[in-house]
């Protein structure tokens, strides 16, 4: 075991004053060890130099968590911090060959400090034995030279008691001056260097051996240096024992934790030294000094030279969000008034003013940006986790996976980032477990023995899409409906009506796996649809694509909501409005005196011959009901033959706008410029106004909206299906309020419109009036093998009586489980999709879902359930 | 909610009136954040009529509700006199009053044709909405507050700002 001297006097009470320097360590510690992950899965592949730089990468992040812990007498994460680190010196200062077990015993010590850290500041009791005991054979598996292992690591603890370190005057600068070079000298390589940069103090402390002194106590000393900061070097000779002592602490608060007296600490000046240490060469380094390997110091010595440090550290400081939001809007208002200060002075004659004028101007819009900008993170953040995964996971499959990280620059707001982590885990996840095959199988059919996982990351269409892209298997859609048979979700005949495409989107159903086994990674049969819901909830869409036996394709639409979205300025009238950029085609301008034919109406409709085809027009002042402004023609068919009389004042500005496969022709008063929007969202209260994506705050400091492409066509009533449809889902997507359904619309009495999803119905029979029968006050009709009751609405709702229009009639037969009941209809009206919102009043109990008005009718939406339920316990 | 249940302590912080109209109303003063002078508004087109549309305030959109169409008055058109009465969300009001008081989680101003004083009623000066009130849904309306010479019709902002379902 390790000698944590420090522990047994740091049981005191935790106070809140403590409580905040464990958070602060918390948050510390985690940043550290987030840093140092990747480096980890860097040092396999590294040549000796990058190797070296790595590793004292992870060893310094090591050593900062070791010297706080110690500080906060967390003596478990400070043992095994100094076991990790005892390891990583060695490999640092070359006395031991890196090899890759290294890489996994380490990395699970670091799993360990982070179970510890992110436990705080609740103390976790999990036993780091065999950690230790890990680290200390990597440590001892003797390199070449394998010196004498550091010392506290082999010294049996000692009380405090024991260590009284004799002072003596000795230790005074004068006296010092040659041990101090000395130590100076053999401090490891960059370590000075890190004092200064860090901020840290040097401190030299000499005491004289006496006779029978206790060799423990030196040892003792030396592990109290490395619990308070880092014994850098240390020297003894025959009557004297010296340490160079890094530390952040004061002389007043070191020496208390060393058990010395503060006058035997000498503070040494960091900027002298610096002169002085570095012509002090290597060579003059003492050849008493157990840790100083001084071959491998010279070696190193070259690399040191290199400015790596500078490039090596991020430097970055945390700042609160709230804090950056609040920078931004100070920025916004710094532009409002900049603009104000433009427009009041942009006739001055004063050139030197308007050249001050002019840099304000620039700085200003860089400030805003750059604020702008602290609150984008790349989405390479959570994509290089995954190194990290995909290692493990692959070694632990037996698979050979290689990682490609592709678009990891693109920009999404921090808080999108930070729910995309979990999801994006899955997927990985399931690639590695389910898709990908083992290397044999792969090259059973031709494939090369390592599979590729691909996460991509890019805009299109004004969404940020994420791909999660392997070559393994695939999915197989015969597969696919069997499980889904299996696992009762789908009946036999639903599952084979299912088009290929829709039975791999199973895989998001709930309760749905298809591995022939379940691992411990993966196949729980939960994953996909909570990855599905994830994403739902962040406003996104998921979509899977896959090609039996060759891959896999699952891709994440984020909605544009917090991104930043390049977006081209228009106006009509006064307003100003922002069209996303990746909807925008061209822009045509059309003069009608030149190209009288280009634009025509037919039968009011109002068409562009662009590029071979006709375009349809949409005024965007029509569809906005913007009063006032140049609009497009009046809705009354025109006469054919008048159709190129049709002739708007020119020019005419078109916006040539793509949704998905269709494209149409919006027309504008004004073309401004393109700039790049924070997107914001629009309030409850403004959700019903689905030609809006948002609203944004534009440079003058108004606000302008941000338009959505597809609805705005939609409500222009351009029948593209598809534009419809892409347009209410992406509102739906938006609002989360108002669902798409399918339902079947029916009537009972003449009078009552009805609708039931169409997803509860599993039978629509038509039959004869005379096919009813009635048992006591009861009305079946046959069924299968039996008799099936019929329902009334009237009986379960207050609704109009029941009345057959003619010979036939209609019965719903509803999927409810445990009953088989039918609803007796008049008439089936049509089934429609729709996304109306549904207002319920209590007094209309369970078994209706709602009320809006379909197809110009009041309608009733009914929940089939609780509706038989109901009627089945009346009737048992 | 009901008036039985608010004595005068409900508005120890007084009531922020402001005339709508011919009419004198109020807000509990503890749900204003501020009044706004500013009125750049962005109109949201096919928006429900009662949604005069965006203005910034400070780099956050505000949706500007115009109060007199919302609780069944004649509209006012916008004048110097015009100002926003910006509320705290709920978010605000969680962190001051722990939850007590409720208005809508989006950041909304009330568009009011003037301000007028802040007023701290005494008990025996609250009444229930007097019943031949006309032209006010009167469900919005918490109650009335006399003083000497004026009457003033206290709004509930929570129910004011409840979303309208029918808009759809």
């Amino acid at each position: 075991m390790f000698a944590a001297p420090r522990a047994s006097e740091k049981d005191e009470t935790v106070n809140d004053d403590d409580l905040e320097l464990i958070a602060d360590f918390k948050t510390e510690s985690l940043e550290h060890f987030e840093q140092v992950e990747p480096l980890f899965l860097e040092i396999e592949e590294a040549d000796e130099e990058r190797r070296n730089e790595v590793v004292n990468g992870i060893f310094r992040a090591v050593h900062s968590v070791k010297g706080a812990a110690g500080f906060l007498g967390l003596t478990l994460i400070q043992d095994l911090a100094h076991a990790s680190e005892s390891l990583l010196m060695k490999v640092r200062d070359g006395e031991l060959e890196y090899r890759p077990e290294m890489t996994d015993v380490l990395l699970s010590a670091l799993d360990k400090l982070g179970s510890f850290v992110e436990a705080l500041p609740e103390e976790l009791e999990l036993s780091i034995e065999e950690n230790l005991e890990d680290l200390q054979r990597m440590a001892s598996a003797s390199g070449p030279e394998a010196p004498t292992a550091d010392p506290a690591q082999e010294t049996p603890p000692v009380k405090n008691d024991d260590l009284e370190p004799e002072e003596s005057d000795t230790c005074l600068a004068p006296a010092a001056e040659g041990p101090v070079a000395q130590l100076l000298g053999s401090a490891p390589q960059g370590a000075l260097e890190d004092v200064k940069r860090f901020g840290h103090r040097l401190f030299f402390i000499s005491f004289p051996i006496e006779e029978g002194h206790d060799p423990e106590a030196a040892d003792l000393l030396r592990s109290a240096g490395e619990a308070t900061g880092k014994v850098l070097a240390e020297h003894s000779d025959d009557d004297s024992l010296c340490f160079l002592i890094d530390s952040v602490l004061e002389a007043r608060l070191l020496a208390p934790e060393l058990g010395v007296e503060e006058e035997s600490l000498e503070q040494l000046d960091l900027e002298s030294l610096s002169q002085e240490a570095s012509p002090s060469p290597p060579q003059e380094k003492g050849t008493a000094q157990p840790d100083a390997p001084s071959d491998d110091a010279k070696k190193e010595a070259p690399a040191n030279g290199k400015p790596q440090r500078a490039a090596e550290a991020t430097e970055t400081i945390r700042v609160s969000v709230r804090l950056l939001d609040q920078l931004m809007d100070l920025a916004g208002e710094l532009v409002l008034a900049r603009n104000q200060l433009v427009s009041q002075l942009r006739d001055t004659e004063d050139t030197n003013l308007r050249g001050v004028l002019q840099n304000i101007d620039l700085v200003t819009s860089e400030l805003q940006g750059d604020i702008m900008n602290t609150r984008m993170q790349p989405v390479g953040s959570v994509f290089k986790r995954f190194n990290r995964v995909v290692r493990d996971m692959s070694r632990n499959l037996g698979k050979r996976v290689e990682l490609e990280l592709e678009g990891s620059d693109v920009d999404l707001d921090k808080s999108i980032i930070e729910m995309l982590g979990d999801p994006l885990t899955h997927l990985v996840r399931n690639a590695l477990d389910h898709g990908i095959e083992v290397p044999a199988d792969r090259a059973a059919v031709g494939k090369s023995e390592t599979a590729i996982l691909k996460l991509r990351a890019f805009h299109e269409n004004g969404l940020v899409n994420i791909e999660v892209v392997d070559d393994g298997n695939g999915i197989d859609p015969a597969k696919m409906r069997d499980s889904a048979v299996a696992k009762g979700i789908l009946d036999r005949e639903g599952a084979d009506q299912l088009s290929n495409q829709d039975a791999v989107m199973l895989i998001f159903a709930a309760g749905f796996s298809t591995a022939a086994k379940v691992t411990d990674v993966s196949g729980r049969g939960v994953g996909m649809d909570v990855v599905k819901s994830n994403i739902e909830a962040l406003g996104g869409k998921v979509d899977v694509e896959s090609e039996k036996g060759k891959g896999t394709k699952i891709r994440i639409r984020l909605p544009l909501t917090l991104a930043i979205l390049p977006t081209l300025i228009v106006g009509v009238g006064d307003e100003r409005f922002a069209i996303p950029q990746v909807n925008l085609v061209e822009v045509v301008s059309v003069h009608m005196e030149d190209e009288p034919q280009r634009i025509e109406s037919l039968r009011g409709a109002v068409t562009l011959r662009h590029r071979g085809g006709l375009l349809p027009l949409v005024w965007l002042a029509d569809v906005l009901d913007i009063p006032g402004v140049r609009r497009g023609p009046e809705t009354e068919p025109v006469q054919e033959s008048d159709a190129s009389d049709y002739n708007p004042t020119p020019p005419v500005n078109i916006l040539v706008l793509r949704v998905d496969q269709n494209q149409y022709g919006l027309v504008v008063d004004l073309i401004h410029d393109t700039e790049e929007i924070v997107v914001k969202p629009l309030s409850e209260t403004l959700k019903v106004c689905r030609s809006f994506a948002g609203a944004t705050i534009m440079g003058d400091g108004r606000v302008a909206m941000i338009l959505d492409v597809a609805s705005v066509a939609a409500n222009a009533n351009l029948l593209f299906n598809e534009l419809q449809q892409e347009a209410s889902e992406r509102h739906s997507a938006a609002t989360g309020n108002s669902e798409m359904r399918e339902v079947l619309l029916f009537t009972s009495s003449p009078g009552d419109q009805f609708a039931v999803e169409l997803d509860q119905i599993v039978r629509l029979e038509r039959i004869g009036n005379d096919q009813i029968e009635r048992v006591g006050g009861q009305e079946f009709m046959q069924y299968g093998d039996g008799g099936m009751p019929l329902v009334r609405l009237e009986d379960r709702l207050t609704v109009g009586a029941f009345e057959p229009a003619g010979e036939n009639l209609f019965v719903l037969i509803p999927r409810v489980e445990g009953v088989q009941t039918g609803i007796l209809a008049r008439e089936v009206v049509d089934t429609v999709r729709t996304d109306v919102v549904l207002e319920h009043e209590d007094s209309d109990g369970p078994a209706v879902a709602g009320r809006a008005v379909v197809g110009g009718r009041l309608t009733m939406f009914l929940n089939a359930g609780p509706l038989l339920g109901v009627s089945t316990e009346a009737t048992l | 909610m009901s008036l039985e249940a608010i004595d005068a302590t409900e508005f120890e912080q007084g009531l922020a009136c402001f005339r709508l109209g011919e009419g004198l109303f109020a807000v509990d003063l503890k749900i204003v954040a501020e009044i706004n002078p500013h009125l750049e508004i962005t109109p949201a087109r096919t928006a429900p009529s009662y949604v005069s549309g965006l203005v910034n305030l400070r780099g956050q959109i505000v949706t500007v509700v115009d109060l007199a169409s919302k609780i069944g008055l004649e509209a006012a058109p916008i004048t110097t006199d015009s100002r926003l009465l910006v509320l705290k969300t709920d978010a605000e009001l969680q962190r001051t009053h722990s939850g007590e008081l409720s208005t809508s989680p989006d950041k909304v101003g009330l568009l009011v044709d003037s301000i007028a004083d802040v007023v701290t009623p005494e008990n025996d000066q609250l009444e229930p909405p007097p019943p031949n009130l006309n032209g006010i849904a009167r469900n919005l309306l918490w109650g009335v507050c006399k003083t000497k010479t004026d009457t003033i019709g206290i709004l509930d902002a929570e129910k004011i700002l409840a979303t309208e379902e029918t808009e759809a």
